[in-house]
């Protein structure tokens, strides 16, 4: 299964779609290998031991677990089979609110097991609020956007608000070259000025 | 960095901002012991807004600024608190209205959604210039928009030359290389 191809409307491809993504963010585990594997581009299970640091057991069913998804392929013509990556691009929209999954926000959700900051992030408040900060981080990486200005809008602790635009800093900086889809993140900064009056 | 003169050479005063401590709390803390000693070498102290502290000390449980040793710090002396501005000073409060304009310019939002205490670094650093304590500022930050914003208010209201902003992420990486 090649659920993420780019091919043309397919309900059953896009549904299927949506459960492989939604899958892969609910197990940073997996998450942080098929990142691994995106940033490595052709890798054997040694390799993946090695770079993910994972037993070789869970390495070849988190692998298989990938493949089945259809995030992973697995190249069986040698005799050492490689894995390579497809990168993902999910844009849900309910009800008029957009959001594009990319392989930066798994990235940060894989990240969160080595990073207390993200960790906590996730834990308090939840996967959506992930999302939601990085596309703060986004413009903030860049100098455009005040670190105080997302603390309010995000509605979270000042000081644990940079701790996590910090730590999704670090994610940007080593995904935005291997996520095809980096762009299509959306960026805080264009959010049109809150209409409240 | 911008501005002509060195901040480890001149009669600086160093206000720093609560993202420079929680980038050095990140992963390992051992960023805080470079960070001690350069300010111990400089023979000096950072200084930081009463709002930098509040905000340092709310950090939740478990996170970075919640495991932050600004008390500490502050014990020993190489971190001091400033007294809170004086709002009817009519420099400190020109300063602190051009800083919110530019960091709703620079962060695309309107003026109404920038709060004035989120000018509070550029605040310490008037009062100080303007007290005379000191012939240079210098505010070391990881908020952009709020390094440069004081940058540009101070040196539009009579101090030009004489203020810095200090990217803290590159100053952690030129404290810890050494």
């Amino acid at each position: 299964m090649n659920c993420m191809s780019k091919a043309a409307g397919d309900p059953e491809r896009v549904i299927n779609g949506l459960l492989s993504v939604a899958h892969l963010l609910e197990e940073p585990r997996l998450a942080r290998l098929y990142t691994f594997v995106l940033r490595e581009g052709e890798v054997t299970l040694d390799d993946i031991e090695d770079g993910v640091e994972i037993p070789r057991t869970t390495a070849y069913s988190d692998t298989g677990t990938l493949v089945e998804l259809g995030v992973l392929t697995r190249d069986e013509d040698q005799k050492t089979h490689t894995y390579s990556a497809i990168p993902i691009s999910l844009t849900a929209d309910l009800d008029g609110d957009e959001f594009t999954v990319t392989p930066t926000l798994v990235e940060a959700f894989g990240r969160s097991p080595q990073d207390r900051d993200l960790d906590l992030l996730l834990e308090k408040h939840g996967l959506g609020k992930l999302a939601a900060a990085l596309t703060y981080a986004i413009p903030y990486a860049e100098g455009e956007m005040s670190e105080r200005v997302a603390a309010r809008e995000l509605d979270l602790q000042y000081a644990f608000t940079v701790a996590v635009l910090q730590a999704l800093r670090d994610v940007l900086r080593d995904t935005k070259s291997v996520d095809p889809y980096f762009e299509d993140i959306r960026s805080a900064r264009e959010q049109p000025a809150q209409t409240e009056d | 960095m911008s501005g002509a003169f060195d901040p480890r050479q001149e009669d600086v005063v160093w206000v720093a901002d609560t993202g420079l401590f929680v980038a050095c709390g990140r992963q390992q803390n051992d960023k805080y012991t470079a960070l001690e000693r350069f300010v111990r070498r400089n023979d000096s102290s950072l200084v930081i807004p009463q709002r930098v502290y509040d905000e340092l000390g709310g950090g939740p449980a478990g996170s970075t600024p919640g495991q932050t040793p600004i008390d500490s710090a502050i014990d020993a002396g190489w971190v001091t608190v400033a007294e809170r501005p004086d709002y009817t000073n009519s420099t400190v409060s020109q300063v602190m209205d051009d800083v919110r304009t530019f960091i709703a310019q620079s962060s695309n939002r309107r003026e109404d959604q920038i709060e004035k205490t989120d000018t509070a670094l550029a605040a310490v650093a008037t009062e100080r210039l303007d007290a005379g304590d000191v012939e240079f500022a210098c505010v070391v930050t990881t908020d952009v928009d709020a390094g440069e914003g004081t940058v540009s208010a101070l040196s539009r209201n009579g101090f030009d030359g004489r203020v810095q902003f200090k990217n803290g992420f590159e100053l952690i990486e030129e404290i810890t290389r050494q």
